[in-house]
């Protein structure tokens, strides 16, 4: 895999599992939590996502999160490059709602800045997690850099990701998402659905059961079938997603993953919640 | 039309001096007609709601002296669609607007042509109901009218018909019970077919004046005092609203001193605490009187209805600010109709481009509606009417509004009204077709089992429910489910009778008179009762109903 010439990067909120990330070498950073004092990287090591979300209802200051340094960014790309006739696609968290990408592009600048593809992937956690698989698929292939941009554009634009937030107790705390929490009733206990899309988050739905926003879940699920791929997400509830994988047994390809999403992401959106990242097929075409 | 002419035809000045009679003696009996309410629930407001509908349409004709009596009646028609309000008062506004169509262009009325013109009426208002019930208004009209249709009665005097058709109303009215169980079971006549025979009674008499108390009355009790209001009479007066706090508070005495001074009192409470609602001509006279008891007054609020009706007809003077979000024009608006501050402002939040405030006992009429459809610049309009008996009237003004296309969701509460909007709130941004929205909020609404509780206003049994005048009632989706001492256990045998398997959330909206002390503490009563079910608690401010729920 090292051998090829365009390696591929991300960050930790595209949550590709381990042994993706291993077979094909793609180079993640870490983004940070901090909770009191500490600043953890979110590499599977110092921060485990189960303890870390059992933990967080608990909190009674709620976490934040933090880009990488451009330090950090600048020794990650020196790091890869290594050889002198590599190139670094490196696709990150859509800069409208955090400030990696920025950081990464003053580490690109102090590397070397015409060896560093930077790509907003205007998606989140799978969303992102996808373009970022592909992209590193074609460059095992062999492929060259025009190819894997246009087909990061192509997978991004077959890619939904939807969500189901259980509750609106931790946007409320958290300051960034106060256009999202504009849609709807301080009122009523709401569980809405939310799509990322354009590097941004928004709602589409307000339900008020669990019962109504799952089945709302799985419907728009469906609707993208045939699936390439499907990752169903969830923080700290494994059991409703394994549910809905379940109920899609039927559109969902069987290298279909489920994951806990970064706490980058899920320190924001709370406990509870679930939902999907999706890939249609004909995004081959 | 000269053909038509029989004997004793009558002109427009006649009728139209029957018309101020029948309206004149409708007043004397709107609380007789309210009281005929099939569910124990101090909100029966069919007699107030037939009479704003036929004061509005009188107020057309007020003016006209040399006119035909189908110029005559097309005006009063006229004037009774936008007027009208309730269920009931569409009907008759239907009657009305068919018996003018019937009519054609006579000059004068002959039986041939009462005939005519009531066969036309009963056609239209049937027309106008989605699914007809036999044992109300439209029975009794449709055998009123069927009483006069035989050839040989257009050869009689137009006086000996109308008194047929009066008996024929008087019996049909007496039957009611027979043909819809519900009343039977309340042991009422129909209110609005009460109020249809009211109304006859006042237009057939023979004099212009009060008929005789004794005459022809069906079972209720005689009218309260005197009615201030006659048809020339273009006043509309105050709508004055206070609680009384005492120690020994006498509802029903106090009611009954209230209702010499004013119409569509309302009294409500127990000895402690007493809510009252009057519509008067002088303000200070319930005020001094309910000083006078010893009771103290709180909460006391006074509306100039006369003001805010000319505030209402004054074209060029909007009834509100039109606010931000509607000076652009936008492709969708909702209209809700919603009762209590807290409720209103729910819809408010929810999107609703304006709510208007209404519910039971105060139904918004036809014109009402209009005036609030003219200040929306959308393309399209939904109306959320969240009570049953708003519905009619709203689809007619949906009908009568040709500026934009207008549409009525059949929301029977407010909990079912706050679906749709959640609904609409999250549909209307999409490029949604119109047809595809409406069927997404109906159907949101249609998940939502509403929960109504109130108190018996009189013992009873309907259905398999027996009250007992003072108990506590659960409405289920329109249903007497439970009645019970206590608040708790009339919810949880409400909730018994519905399958919670399915649900999950209860979501119960507190009323005015309800602490949110209180609340909280049923809320934690009702969790350990019905476990599986989580309850989410919320100010309604909603009068009569302390508690309404929507479960999920």
């Amino acid at each position: 895999m090292t051998s090829s010439r365009f390696r591929i990067a991300s960050d930790s909120v595209c949550d590709l599992p381990t042994a993706i990330v291993d077979e094909l070498g793609i180079n993640i950073i870490p983004t940070y939590v901090n909770i009191g004092e500490q600043s953890l990287p979110d590499d599977g090591t110092a921060l485990v996502r189960e303890q870390f979300y059992r933990d967080l209802p608990q909190m009674r200051v709620l976490p934040t999160t933090a880009a990488p340094s451009p330090g950090d960014a600048e020794s990650f790309f020196r790091n890869i490059l290594r050889h002198d006739d590599q190139h670094v696609v490196s696709i990150h968290v859509p800069a409208k709602l955090s400030g990696v990408l920025n950081t990464m592009r003053l580490g690109a600048h102090a590397v070397s800045s015409d060896r560093i593809t930077l790509v907003d992937s205007q998606q989140l956690t799978l969303g992102m997690g996808f373009q970022v698989w592909v992209a590193a698929e074609l460059s095992a292939a062999g492929a060259e850099l025009k190819t894997i941009l246009a087909t990061i554009e192509r997978v991004r634009q077959h890619t939904r990701v939807y969500a189901i937030i259980d509750t609106l107790e931790y946007l409320k705390r958290s300051g960034r998402v106060n256009a999202l929490m504009a849609n709807f009733s301080s009122l009523l206990r709401i569980k809405p659905i939310v799509e990322v899309k354009d590097g941004e988050i928004n709602a589409m739905a307000r339900m008020r059961t669990w019962a109504r926003a799952a089945a709302r879940l799985g419907e728009l699920t469906r609707a993208q079938a045939p699936l390439d791929r499907l990752a169903v997400l969830h923080i700290n509830n494994r059991s409703a997603g394994e549910r809905l994988l379940d109920s899609l047994a039927d559109i969902a390809p069987p290298d279909s993953i489920i994951v806990e999403v970064t706490p980058t992401l899920g320190t924001h959106i709370g406990p509870g919640s679930i939902g999907v990242a999706t890939l249609n097929a004909n995004w081959r075409q | 039309m000269k053909s038509c002419e029989t004997v004793g035809a009558i002109g427009a000045i006649e009728l139209k001096q029957r018309l101020a009679n029948a309206i004149e003696v409708f007043s004397d009996h709107v609380e007789d007609i309210n009281r005929l309410n099939v569910f124990p629930v101090p909100d029966g407001d069919t007699g107030i709601n037939m009479q704003h509908t036929l004061r509005r349409a009188y107020r057309e004709i007020a003016s006209l002296d040399t006119v035909s009596v189908s110029q005559l009646m097309r005006d009063f028609a006229q004037g009774s669609l936008m007027g009208a309000r309730g269920n009931s008062g569409t009907i008759m506004s239907q009657l009305l607007k068919g018996f003018a169509e019937g009519l054609g262009n006579a000059d004068s009325l002959s039986s041939a042509l009462l005939s005519a013109a009531c066969e036309s009426a009963v056609e239209r208002a049937y027309a106008a109901v989605t699914k007809p019930v036999e044992g109300t208004i439209l029975t009794v009209a449709r055998e009123s009218a069927a009483s006069i249709s035989r050839k040989d009665n257009a050869k009689l005097d137009l006086a000996a018909s109308f008194k047929i058709m009066l008996r024929a109303a008087e019996r049909s009215l007496a039957e009611t019970p027979d043909k819809l169980p519900v009343l039977k079971e309340a042991g009422f006549v129909d209110a609005g077919a009460m109020g249809l025979v009211v109304f006859m009674r006042g237009l057939v008499a023979e004099h212009s004046t009060r008929p005789a108390e004794s005459s022809g009355r069906s079972r209720v009790e005689p009218a309260m005092g005197e009615s201030k209001w006659t048809p020339e009479d273009d006043q509309f007066g105050y709508d004055v609203q206070f609680l009384m706090r005492g120690t020994d508070l006498d509802l029903s005495g106090i009611r009954h001193d209230l209702e010499r001074m004013g119409w569509s009192v309302i009294v409500v409470g127990d000895a402690s605490l007493a809510k009252v609602h009057i519509h008067v001509d002088n303000p200070a006279h319930p005020l001094d009187y309910a000083i006078t008891t010893g009771a103290e007054l709180d909460d006391i609020v006074v509306e100039n209805m006369s003001a805010q009706y000319r505030r209402h007809s004054a074209s060029s003077e909007p009834l509100e600010p039109a606010s931000e979000s509607q000076s652009a024009e936008s492709e969708y608006a909702v209209i809700g109709v919603a009762q209590g501050s807290g409720m209103r402002a729910i819809f408010d939040e929810l999107g609703c481009t304006e709510t208007i405030a209404g519910g039971q006992g105060r139904n918004p009429s036809v014109e009402d509606f209009l005036d609030v459809f003219r200040q929306i610049s959308a393309n399209r309009l939904i109306i959320l009417p969240n009570n049953r008996n708003i519905y009619l009237s709203a689809c007619q003004a949906a009908e009568l509004y040709d500026n934009s296309d207008a549409r009525v969701l059949q929301t029977q509460t407010m909990p079912q009204g706050i679906s749709a909007m959640l609904a609409f709130g999250d549909a209307a941004n999409d490029d949604i077709a119109f047809e595809a929205l409406l069927s997404e909020m109906q159907s949101a609404a249609d998940q939502v089992i509403s929960i109504e509780i109130t108190r018996a206003n009189r013992s009873g049994k309907l259905g398999q429910v027996d009250f007992q005048h003072g108990e506590i009632i659960a409405i289920v989706d329109g249903e007497i489910r439970a009645a019970a001492n206590a608040v708790d256990s009339a919810i949880i045998q409400g909730f018994r009778t519905i399958d919670i398997g399915i649900a999950e959330l209860a979501t119960v909206y507190y009323g005015e008179d309800i602490t949110e002390s209180d609340a909280t503490q049923l809320i934690e009563r009702l969790s350990n009762a019905l476990t599986g079910l989580q309850f989410e608690l919320i100010y309604g401010g909603q009068s009569v109903y302390p508690f309404l729920i929507g479960v999920e």
